[in-house]
């Protein structure tokens, strides 16, 4: 059953600018959901909503099946973490965290009770008298995030709360978060520009661009089959190589011709076609850098693979980069293994990369949308 | 060699303390310029009618606390009943004007409501209309109200001023919206929100109070058309009153008049100081 409900939730500002279009989502309880998307694609003007900071211009948001929308932000019983997290700078750390209670009318020994147990669990049990400005970044985040578990509200509401620290102290809250939704099982809409923090932290993603809901789907199927070009681009890094071309009926199969090189999508009788079921031409090849490999030239028959130079080379330790020119076309390929110093390609060299079309995605050129291989079965 | 003297060779040490002395001595000029009026009144307070009026007399011939005595005393104006007055008038008035200011100041500055830009607009078009043009009007409402001759008809109308609201509008604008946010979403109501919002603007808060009651204390129109009864008047009316070119009053009292009527203001912005400096340069740094 539905926890959180958004039913067709739109807003306009200024009655012309749409930061949200039409958004319908149903999240369960205890689920970790994040929104993702560029900025400016009405992902926190969304969750503004959800916290009553703004008001809907359309549709009706239910908690638990009822209608919360006209409530105002202190009795949705939710909490919100804010991206810089809008500690009281006036209030030490102890005010900070029990003002929640304080304000609902808690006695203060209940209070500073809670206040010491929460900040105990924290890690913040000696910092109760500081203030804000007397605090680290990561003292400052644990802080917000103890203010709004305190309480504990039906549904967390966080505002790119990791967006302030430092790579690595990002990457221990995201484990901490991780754990901590684990422990509370509240329900969360994160939401996070960062794609690398959507897939890590959502049990499902929601990628939003220019308010209207791209695609919502667990993070290895968000990955694995994007619904449209956007998404496709999104995830991932370095992201999808995205390929114009069309498709052609050849030799007794079905080809990709790009700029510059010609590869085989499928033999036989073979189509790719849109939701509606309408035969597309146009398409743009959508191949992962993981996607390429690199074998032998004598090996790579044509057909198979694309040929480029070599731009430039990246040694990640794990793996290497390599950033090609085929044709007028920019490519990244990922290589796992087989690469001794030795090995490694100079700049302005000629390789011939092969494509695993079964990790290829096709999306019409037209719409972005995604297409379907769709063989005939012979009669 | 090079010469031993001269600015150039000095060590930095020596030159850091030429040049303080150098710039102490540039700004002691226009000090003592501001000074000398203060000086002149502190000393002419021992001062006869005579000696006040000899030109270039800087320094009474004796010291006595004669005027003190005199206006204290009561012997000419019941001065010190009519402190008492300037200081409640002057206090109230800053109260209610912070309060009243404040209040509509956060409501144009953080909320959105129709018709608000035209609202304000007028509420800033007050600060262009002359005092002594709402002098009639304000002392017709008085009387219908019956407060004239009360420190009410003075308190009243300096309790809502345009400049107030336009001030505080730009003062809660500043104030970061996300934790406004913040103390809403904690379940706090927009009351309580504008009260949470207090402490965060109280620099703010206590210049313009400390302005308004320098403005209050030294106002006379208002006083001199609402008051009558010379118990019930204010400082500088009783003080004027005392300006009758009658060589009978000794101006040495008027002197000790205008010293003590110095005193809160100064008093006021010696303990207030630093939030009056925090608050100019929070105006002046954005």
């Amino acid at each position: 059953m539905p926890y959180l409900s958004f039913r067709n939730v739109g807003k306009t500002f200024a009655g012309t600018v749409k930061a949200v279009n039409d958004f319908t989502l149903e999240i369960g309880e205890g689920e970790l959901v994040t929104l993702v998307g560029p900025s400016g694609c009405g992902k926190s003007t969304l969750l503004r909503l959800t916290a009553g900071l703004e008001d809907l211009t359309t549709g009706e948001i239910l908690l638990a099946g009822k209608p919360v929308h006209h409530l105002p932000p202190g009795r949705r019983d939710m909490a919100m973490m804010f991206q810089d997290y809008a500690l009281f700078p006036h209030m030490t750390v102890e005010e900070n965290m029990g003002f929640g209670l304080r304000m609902r009318g808690h006695a203060k020994r209940e209070v500073s009770e809670s206040v010491r147990e929460t900040a105990a669990s924290l890690g913040l049990g000696d910092l109760l008298a500081r203030f804000p400005s007397e605090l680290s970044g990561g003292q400052r985040q644990r802080t917000a995030l103890g203010r709004a578990i305190l309480r504990r509200p039906r549904v967390f509401l966080m505002d790119e709360p990791l967006s302030n620290l430092d790579a690595e102290l990002r990457q221990r809250m995201r484990v901490e978060l991780k754990e901590l939704h684990g422990r509370l099982k509240t329900t969360m809409l994160f939401v996070t520009h960062d794609q690398s923090e959507a897939m890590t932290l959502g049990d499902r993603i929601v990628v939003l661009r220019d308010g209207t809901i791209q695609q919502v789907d667990t993070p290895l199927r968000l990955y694995n089959k994007p619904e449209n070009e956007f998404v496709a681009g999104f995830f991932g890094s370095p992201g999808m190589n995205l390929l114009p071309g069309h498709v052609e009926k050849d030799d007794g199969g079905l080809w990709f011709r790009g700029a510059g090189f010609r590869v085989r999508i499928a033999t036989g009788e073979a189509t790719l076609r849109d939701a509606s079921g309408a035969e597309v031409v146009e398409v743009t090849l959508g191949v992962r850098p993981e996607g390429f490999t690199h074998k032998d030239e004598s090996v790579t028959r044509e057909g198979e693979g694309i040929e480029g130079r070599v731009r430039l080379w990246e040694q990640m330790g794990s793996h290497l980069l390599l950033y090609l020119r085929c044709g007028s076309a920019e490519v990244v390929a990922r290589m796992e293994s087989g690469w001794e110093s030795a090995a490694i390609p100079h700049v302005g060299e000629a390789l011939r990369l092969s494509i695993d079309m079964a990790q290829a995605h096709f999306f019409a050129k037209k719409t972005g949308m995604r297409l379907t291989l769709t063989t005939a079965v012979a009669s | 060699m090079l010469p031993s003297l001269g600015f150039k060779t000095l060590s930095p040490d020596r030159r850091r303390l030429a040049q303080r002395i150098g710039i102490s001595l540039m700004l002691s000029l226009p000090c003592a310029f501001f000074a000398f009026p203060f000086l002149w009144m502190l000393f002419s307070v021992s001062k006869t009618n005579l000696e006040i009026f000899t030109p270039l007399k800087f320094f009474p011939d004796a010291y006595s606390w004669d005027a003190f005595r005199a206006l204290l005393g009561g012997e000419h104006i019941p001065f010190v009943r009519q402190y008492a007055n300037s200081l409640f008038i002057a206090s109230v008035q800053s109260v209610g004007a912070v309060a009243v200011s404040a209040t509509a100041g956060f409501v144009f500055g953080r909320y959105e409501f129709p018709f608000r830009r035209t609202l304000l607009v007028l509420a800033v078009f007050t600060v262009l209309i002359p005092r002594q043009v709402l002098v009639l009007p304000l002392f017709l409402w008085m009387h219908r109200l019956h407060l004239l001759d009360t420190p009410f008809a003075v308190i009243l109308p300096g309790v809502v001023t345009g400049l107030g609201i336009l001030y505080f509008t730009m003062v809660f604008r500043r104030v970061p919206g996300h934790l406004l946010d913040a103390a809403r979403m904690e379940g706090a109501s927009e009351y309580r929100v504008f009260r949470f919002a207090l402490p965060l603007v109280l620099p703010s808060l206590l210049t313009y109070g400390l302005i308004h009651f320098i403005l209050a204390w030294h106002e006379h129109i208002i006083p001199l058309v609402m008051l009558n009864t010379e118990t019930r008047l204010t400082v500088p009316l009783a003080l004027s009153s005392l300006y009758g070119g009658d060589m009978r009053v000794p101006y040495a009292m008027l002197m000790v008049g205008s010293l003590v009527t110095v005193l809160p203001t100064a008093l006021l912005y010696f303990f207030l100081r630093r939030h009056f400096q925090s608050s100019l340069a929070d105006l002046t740094s954005r």
